[in-house]
């Protein structure tokens, strides 16, 4: 088995240094199509991460009358925070609302001065933060329908309601419309490459039939041939980290040293998102190249 | 079942016919050849002799009739045993079929490494086949290298590197010149005289009348004559 294996190997690496050329351009189409992919990954993660910290960022206050005691508001923020969408319900006291009011104004001085310091006008209120923006509304509305409804005085969601739903069509248009260019760019790319595999076999028909003549079964001749796929895969990888490296030091990295973006804190620039782009480039390249070798042998092998 | 088919015994034609689409490329053939036996396949382009060499060689099956080997279907085989098949089966091109990549060493050798035998076994066994065909100073050139000659005594070696039972020959000399032609028809006896069966297909009249053997006439399809020490009719 092992001499099986060692002139399987042998064959599909010499196949590869013969055929100089068509190698060479399937490698590069390949990594091409992954870099292709790397960079809708990345762009995609970076919506997706902006999107989850302006979803953190979205909130609604539901303010209670003054009559409202605080075991009341607190019996309520126990119940809201049992339903499902619900991440977090912050009770603010008056006194916490007037220390935020104040520390937030402490540079002006003429808001401070109108302010009477033993009364304190400002309501209690709940402030509810929820994992999708979309729910909102719903948890809003459900406050405000059940029977501590008597216990609210105002919402703030008339004035984030704008703003909430014009961040919801941003971020869900440009994630759809990246997928999208993405699912394009990816079949494009599949299709070039399972045409290039091809034409380097095609080119090896007669010596497919040769092979075929003296007796060599269907995976002997078949497995140089995704051995050799899969090469293209493994270099393909190779050079497609290298480019993203120099298109890093080439765009990236002056736009960090010139403070226009930070790394700190960027999921993109983490070890852990660089392996895994490692590993889905490779995972890719010999998918793709395995398969393509594997399909494109079959219709050879009917001799 | 496939290691089962030895050649040993007759290789019997019994009313073999096979179509394509309409045309029918063999027409109700019976003959067989008996072990050892030299047979000369003759007729014009177009009369079977093609046909009959792939349905030996289980590339396509035929249409009716079959063909037997020691007293087995050969078209009976499962798909997966016809590589083990072939092996026993040396075949001879008209166009040598050798890879430009590999050298003349390799050509052959590669025949031997499909089968999955050892290196130092597959380099004594190719050395004394390319000495019988009296190519072992060329055994590092290229077949680019060689000539017409030379190149069919190669794909002979490589047909024969298996020991075969049984060796096809389909028109080894149509593209060579006569002296050419001559050697590889010697050659071919030899073989035969060293115990191998042999079946050449060919419209060569002076390599039928020289070797003076069996010959088996085809005409569209049909078997028209056979007969024993002949000359091309």
């Amino acid at each position: 088995m092992t001499t099986f294996w060692r002139r399987i190997f042998r064959s599909a690496f010499s196949g590869f240094k013969r055929n100089g050329w068509l190698s060479l351009v399937a490698v590069f189409i390949m990594s091409q199509a992954l870099l292709i992919i790397s960079i809708f990954a990345s762009i995609n993660l970076v919506i997706g991460a902006s999107i989850n910290a302006i979803n953190e960022r979205i909130d609604v206050a539901v303010f209670f009358k003054e009559t409202v005691k605080e075991e009341q508001a607190l019996a309520l923020r126990t119940k809201v925070m049992t339903w499902e969408g619900v991440n977090e319900v912050v009770y603010v006291s008056p006194q916490e609302a007037l220390d935020k009011f104040l520390n937030e104004n402490r540079n002006r001085s003429a808001i401070r001065d109108v302010i009477p310091a033993e009364e304190n006008f400002l309501p209690a209120s709940l402030e509810v933060k929820v994992a999708d923006p979309y729910v909102i509304e719903q948890v809003i509305d459900r406050i405000l329908k059940s029977e501590d409804a008597a216990l609210i005085s105002e919402t703030s969601l008339q004035d984030n309601q704008q703003l909430i739903a014009r961040l919801r069509d941003v971020g869900s248009f440009i994630q759809r419309t990246s997928l999208i260019l993405a699912g394009v760019f990816v079949v494009i790319a599949l299709l070039i490459i399972f045409n290039t595999i091809r034409i380097t076999i095609f080119t090896r028909r007669d010596e497919i039939e040769i092979m075929k003549l003296v007796g060599a079964t269907d995976w002997y001749i078949r497995w140089p041939f995704i051995v050799e796929g899969m090469l293209y895969g493994v270099i393909a990888t190779l050079l497609t980290l290298l480019l993203l490296y120099l298109g890093y030091l080439a765009f990236v990295r002056p736009m960090v040293e010139s403070y226009v973006i930070s790394t700190v804190n960027s999921p993109i620039f983490s070890w852990g998102f660089l392996i895994f782009l490692a590993i889905m480039q490779l995972v890719i390249g010999l998918g793709v190249g395995g398969f393509s070798s594997y399909l494109a042998t079959k219709k050879h092998l009917n001799v | 079942m496939p290691r089962g088919v030895k050649f040993l015994e007759m290789i019997v034609f019994d009313k073999v016919t096979k179509h394509y689409g309409t045309h029918k490329a063999l027409d109700n053939v019976s003959f067989s050849i008996a072990p050892q036996e030299f047979v000369i396949l003759v007729g014009p382009s177009g009369a079977g002799k093609s046909t009959l060499i792939k349905l030996l060689l289980c590339e396509e099956k035929p249409t009716f009739g079959n063909i037997t080997i020691d007293g087995k279907d050969i078209h009976l085989l499962k798909e997966k045993y016809i590589p083990y098949y072939r092996r026993q089966i040396g075949v001879v091109f008209q166009d040598f079929k050798l890879l430009r990549g590999k050298t003349v060493f390799e050509n052959v050798a590669f025949a031997l490494e499909v089968s999955g035998k050892p290196d130092d076994q597959i380099k004594k066994e190719v050395t004394k086949i390319l000495d019988l065909v009296g190519l072992k100073e060329k055994a590092d050139n290229f077949p680019g290298e060689l000539s017409g000659g030379e190149k069919q005594r190669v794909a002979i070696a490589r047909a024969l590197v298996f020991n075969p039972k049984f060796l096809i020959a389909d028109e080894p000399t149509g593209n060579l010149d006569p002296q050419n032609s001559w050697e590889i028809a010697k050659l071919l006896l030899k073989i035969n005289e060293l115990g191998t069966t042999v079946l050449l297909a060919t419209h060569n009249r002076d390599i039928v009348d020289a070797v003076h053997k069996r010959v088996i006439s085809l005409d569209k399809g049909k078997l028209m004559r056979d007969r024993k020490r002949s000359k091309y009719a």
